[in-house]
């Protein structure tokens, strides 16, 4: 088939469709990032602050609800991107919502906030709009304005229709009479909490908090909180298990235990804790979340029950009025934006917040512009011997601590490998990395059986596995200036990501069969690795981890078995150390030495290992030095080793050993519980140990009992010279004391 | 009628004798064009025969060709405006926290730096 067509006709054709095709292109543009094409945040606010202004009386709180009331906007504990801490984010990732919807600041919603309290329609807006205010009023210091608007909306709020909303307000009226010491105020609200809240625990609970407050400061126990604790209690016995009833429980004996040291006639009065928190330019975190939380409350997700939540001003100010002695961290709401680039210079066991009574206490926090890295980066392959290490030096640094770490089968570990390095360089010898100790983990995969990671024995030998480095500067006074990990959320400060290779050895097949998962196999190839040459210190190192997976599924204590295994052990590292001494090796050596009771020899070995520790903190050596000379029943040196680690070691996990040891020699609980308030432990194995109240608890218990002291003594005595520390239960009852020793089994 | 008939031919002459031909010379340019205006005209006239299934296979190849294109370059995203929040995760690494599709983006750029 054929048609004949005029050039002509074909060239107007071909016009029409190219006029077409333009016209599609034009119309149909590849989608624009979202928030209105190309439009920037603040065009996008002004945008909506148009519509607000031109909308009707109606449409303009509907309005106001959707763009600046979201459902949880009021609720501190869950209104911002990422929750943080000194040592990075709270949990290992989040995902935040990126709103298309432009955010706007506590200060640009004022008017219209306020604008909702007094109109808007009853419900749980009217209670965010209510609740932001006041945070805001606080900040600038009006108590009083901040009061009155939750007052104010909590009339309009139907009581029985939004019953979460209207108790949050009440809750947040009474937090504020006794932040103000208003305690007729708080009184009378408390009174109308029971009223309406009989059944509800969690309510109830949080506002013998604030009771407690009140008895703090007074001396003396409200009546309301003696009945409804008392209340609480025998509801407690009754309770079924489940997370939200075991945090309540805890919360009603961290009440009991603060009434109980009211009764005691101890009293430690209340503290203003205030600060705040900028970044190094000056420029104040505005409106960001602060959160002061109790050491109990550090090992679950940041909650709305917690106590102490607030927001700071516009200038980066926040304020606590009335903290209940206690200690505490800071924790940092913010939302993402607000801190790329920067990062929060803290120790991994600094920044903790230790109230005794004091009249205030002032927590700053500054963050600092990120340290950035030179090289290995980006997955660089490194096959030399040696490692050059390079970043940007940082002003007024005396030195840095270099950290390299691997990833896991769940998660990574990283272990700072160089420390004092007082150019902003450092080669690393490939040798000193592989031989590193990673500690070995174990997962398990759906059976639930405990499995031996294969990567975590493997360590830094794995060449096939990406290994991360990172550094913190410090001035001379050991002070963390800055470092490399820190908030990178935008193009510019990912182009140099620290990742890299190290490929200076070769795998073996043992390696290769490690890493497949066949442990059994790759530990026979590794000995047959090490019996054709006695020099291969790989091999040697690989057994002797092996051996430790082994015993570490296998559990301490499984007789004779284990035995046989530790001797090998102990005999494979002793020809380890000659061909690759490290310190790691030699404290092994030195743990078998102890657990044999063999002194001279834990003697020699740990002193080894001393000499090649780079580490300054000496906490840990020491706290096993005292244990071992406490075993010998050397007393002084043992209380003069636990000072010394106790000075070094801000975690002091060795202040339960301690105290026994104060005990064991006769001292009085007094000067015990003296030690363990200057000296909190902060170990947190599944939970802190508040030593101090149990020694109150344990003074208390004693009181009218017979012999308890000399029962306690007895125990203790057993406890130090390394015996079970079980001893004499005893005719009388002690669940204080016998809560002493089954924590005494955690210090180590 | 039948010009061969005598009287009907003679009519025929008496009638058309007052017309004379003047155009030869314009016809003679369209038909055998010598001037470049003319021999542009006769080009724009001109009839070209086309056979159709040859034709409209190629243009349609040519479509989907260009269509797939355009698919392949802008991956259907969500539509601008619309009014579904869209989520992002954050990961830490090394220490630092990064936007997860930001760090896995990088990444594979890194694996592979022909592609950008």
């Amino acid at each position: 088939m054929k048609i004949r067509v005029k050039i002509k006709h074909l060239a107007y054709g071909a016009g029409l469709l190219l006029a077409v095709i333009l016209a599609v292109a034009v119309m149909a543009k590849p989608p624009q990032n979202m928030a209105g094409a190309g439009q920037t945040g603040a065009e996008a606010k002004e945008q909506v602050l148009r519509k607000i202004a031109a909308a009707g009386a109606e449409e303009k709180l509907k309005l106001i609800e959707e763009y600046m009331l979201k459902d949880d906007s009021a609720d501190l504990s869950r209104a911002y991107d990422m929750y943080i801490e000194s040592t990075g984010m709270m949990y290992g990732g989040g995902v935040v919502d990126v709103a298309k919807k432009p955010v706007f600041s506590l200060d640009e919603k004022l008017p219209y906030l306020e604008q909702y309290a007094a109109e808007g329609k009853p419900g749980p807006e009217l209670a965010a709009a209510a609740k932001l205010l006041s945070y805001h009023y606080q900040g600038e210091g009006q108590q009083e304005k901040a009061a009155k608007v939750l007052a104010e909306a909590r009339k309009r709020l139907h009581s029985s229709t939004a019953v979460y909303a209207s108790n949050e307000l009440l809750l947040m009226q009474a937090q504020l009479a006794a932040g103000q010491k208003q305690y007729d105020t708080l009184l009378k609200l408390c009174a109308e909490i029971i009223d309406r809240n009989a059944a509800n625990d969690d309510i109830l609970v949080r506002m013998s908090e604030l009771l407690a407050q009140y008895a703090i400061e007074k001396g003396e126990v409200p009546q309301t909180l003696e009945l409804l604790r008392s209340d609480l209690e025998q509801k407690s016995s009754r309770m079924t298990s489940g997370q939200a009833v075991q945090i309540q429980k805890e919360e009603l004996r961290g009440i009991t235990d603060r009434l109980k040291k009211i009764a005691s006639g101890r009293p430690a009065g209340l503290t203003d804790v205030s600060g705040t928190i900028e970044k190094a330019n000056g420029e104040p975190l505005a409106y960001a979340g602060v959160f002061l939380r109790r050491d109990d409350d550090l090992n679950h997700s940041m909650a709305g029950f917690e106590p102490y939540q607030t927001i700071t001003n516009e200038k980066g100010e926040y304020a606590f009025k009335g903290v209940v002695p206690g200690r505490y961290k800071l924790y940092l709401g913010v939302n993402a934006s607000q801190l790329n680039g920067w990062t929060w210079p803290e120790q991994r066991d600094g920044g903790w917040i230790d109230l005794n009574g004091q009249q205030a206490a002032v927590e700053n926090v500054t963050f600092q512009p990120l340290l950035e890295l030179r090289e290995p980066v980006n997955n660089a392959i490194v096959k030399d011997n040696s490692i050059a290490f390079a970043w940007e030096p940082v002003q007024g640094a005396a030195y840095y601590n270099l950290s390299v770490g691997i990833k896991l089968k769940s998660g990574s570990t990283s272990r700072v490998v160089r420390r004092g390095i007082s150019v902003p360089e450092v080669r690393i010898q490939a040798d000193d990395l592989y031989y590193e100790y990673t500690g070995i983990s174990g997962f398990s995969e759906g059976s639930g059986q405990l499995t031996i990671d294969p990567l975590s024995l493997l360590g830094y030998a794995n060449t096939d596995n990406q290994m991360t480095w990172d550094v913190a500067a410090y001035d001379a006074g050991g002070r963390m200036l800055t470092r490399s990990g820190g908030y990178r959320l935008d193009e510019r400060l990912t182009d140099r990501l620290p990742f890299f290779y190290l490929k200076a050895r070769e795998m073996t097949e043992a390696d290769r069969t490690l890493l497949s998962g066949d442990l059994k196999k790759a530990e026979a190839m590794y000995r047959a690795d090490y019996r054709k040459d006695p020099d291969d210190a790989h091999s040697l190192h690989m057994i002797i981890r092996l051996l430790q997976g082994t015993m570490m599924l296998e559990g301490k204590g499984a007789g004779e078995a284990e035995e046989s295994l530790l001797a090998e052990q102990t005999r494979l590292l002793r020809q380890l150390v000659k061909l690759h001494p490290a310190a790691w090796y030699y404290d092994m050596l030195a743990q078998q030495a102890f657990d044999r009771a063999d002194w001279d020899e834990y003697r020699r070995y740990d002193e080894l290992a001393a000499a090649l520790d780079t580490s300054e903190d000496t906490g840990y050596r020491d706290g096993t030095r005292a244990i071992a000379f406490m075993r010998q029943q050397k007393w002084d040196e043992a209380a003069a080793s636990f000072q010394k680690s106790l000075e070094n070691d801000p975690s002091h996990r060795f202040i339960g050993a301690y105290i026994a040891l104060a005990i064991a020699r006769g001292g009085p609980l007094e000067t015990a519980a003296a030690l363990a308030e200057k000296y909190p432990d902060r170990m947190s194995y599944s939970g802190p140990i508040h030593w101090d109240e149990l020694l109150l608890a344990m003074k208390r218990e004693a009181a009218g009992q017979d012999g308890y002291f000399q029962t306690l003594r007895q125990r203790a005595g057993l406890y130090v010279r390394g015996g079970e520390a079980g001893g004499d239960r005893s005719s009388f009852s002690a669940p204080a004391m016998n809560r002493f020793f089954e924590q005494l089994k955690q210090v180590k | 009628m039948d010009l061969n008939r005598p009287d009907v031919k003679r009519e025929l002459d008496r009638e058309l004798a007052g017309l004379r031909f003047g155009n030869r010379q314009n016809v003679l340019e369209r038909t055998h064009p010598k001037s470049l205006p003319g021999r542009l005209r006769a080009w724009w006239n001109k009839e070209l025969e086309l056979p159709v299934v040859p034709i409209g296979a190629a243009l349609l190849l040519l479509l989907t060709a260009v269509f797939l294109y355009r698919a392949a370059l802008y991956p259907k995203g969500p539509l601008p405006g619309s009014e579904t929040a869209f989520k992002r995760e954050l990961v830490e690494e090394a220490g630092s926290v990064y936007w997860k599709d930001d760090l896995e983006r990088r990444l594979a750029l890194l694996e592979n730096p022909g592609q950008n």
